[in-house]
């Protein structure tokens, strides 16, 4: 094909745009029409790879933040985690109640009783306090199972942070993905079925070890 | 093995609550002279210092647990026949399975009666 000086194309450009008169060959056309595509490919390729660059670090991103999400326990915080703050909760409100309701009878037991027979009376009101001692030990249960549920608030805090994070692309280097408290043995005031009784903790306890030595001061 | 009601016993506890509850209890069931520490490290420096008679002790505290302070009890020549009554809201099989283990004389389980307390104590000492 004809290479084509640049003043030759701005007098094909105007003839073309009617602006002047003159003979364009095809070959010149096809000249031209050519260096328009060379031009342009360089762009669209250039274009390319930006644009391939872009959608293959998108496609990256959606790859690493479904391997993170899909290492999140399913359903972990609607079926374990939260109906159990629940369940505490409910048992706050119900053993706190009960504690209240004790503590109102024996005072009322103290309050109704007669003090003309001195023994008696004393009966009644060394019953009532022990009763009242007894129904005290709510405090420590609520306090742990409230203190639990403080612990769950902030696993559930955790968790909504680090999923916004990994969607968000966050830099989540040294970040690891929320784990729940837990301590061994420690696993606090248990619930209905799960709970011991102290029965239970009496036959499983059996005799005791040997070896105790009595004191006597 | 006699129950001696004046003999010292210690309470260990984080919650000062119970602390009161289990020493108004045992005034109640005869005893006198109690102290208290709330938590296992507390405990552990008292029973270096004085003999007692009883530990009776929480579980869940902290720098050290009712358990760790179990441990360390036995672990002691000078401290390993004195007699411990967990009294905890852990109440799992594995709980008092760990306790018993780890030489525990009895296991109270939260929320607990003056009579378990009573029952619990001289049953340690009539066995």
């Amino acid at each position: 094909m004809t290479d084509l000086s640049a003043e030759r194309i701005d007098e094909i450009v105007d003839s073309i745009a009617g602006k002047r008169q003159g003979d364009i060959s095809l070959i010149e056309l096809l000249g031209l029409s050519k260096l328009m595509i060379e031009s342009l490919q360089s762009l669209i390729e250039a274009e390319d790879d930006e644009l391939g660059g872009e959608v293959r670090s998108i496609a990256r991103h959606i790859q690493r933040t479904q391997s993170e999400l899909s290492r999140i326990p399913p359903r972990e915080l609607t079926e374990s985690v939260l109906p159990e703050a629940d369940g505490d909760l409910h048992e706050v409100v119900r053993s706190t109640e009960n504690a209240t309701q004790t503590i109102l009878d024996s005072a009322e037991r103290i309050m109704s009783a007669s003090a003309a027979d001195v023994d008696a009376y004393r009966q009644v009101v060394d019953e009532a306090v022990v009763s009242i001692f007894e129904a005290c030990c709510f405090q420590d249960l609520t306090g742990q199972r409230i203190r639990r549920v403080v612990d769950t608030l902030n696993y559930v805090n955790r968790h909504v942070a680090y999923v916004t994070d990994v969607i968000n692309g966050a830099d989540r280097t040294g970040m690891t993905m929320p784990t729940r408290d837990g301590d061994g043995l420690l696993s606090g005031p248990q619930t209905g079925g799960d709970a011991l009784t102290q029965t239970d903790a009496d036959s499983l306890f059996g005799t005791p070890p040997g070896n105790v030595v009595s004191f006597k001061t | 093995m006699a129950l001696d009601m004046s003999m010292p016993v210690l309470v260990v506890d984080d919650y000062k609550t119970m602390v009161r509850i289990i020493t108004n209890l045992l005034r109640q069931l005869g005893f006198s002279d109690i102290d208290e520490a709330n938590d296992g490290q507390a405990a552990l420096e008292k029973l270096r210092t004085r003999k007692y008679g009883l530990v009776i002790s929480d579980w869940n505290m902290e720098p050290m647990t009712g358990y760790d302070l179990l441990q360390q009890v036995r672990a002691d020549e000078r401290l390993s026949h004195t007699p411990f009554i967990m009294v905890t809201a852990e109440a799992k099989t594995e709980n008092v399975i760990a306790a018993k283990k780890a030489g525990a004389n009895n296991y109270i389980v939260k929320p607990f009666n003056a009579a378990t307390l009573q029952s619990k104590i001289e049953s340690v000492f009539n066995n």
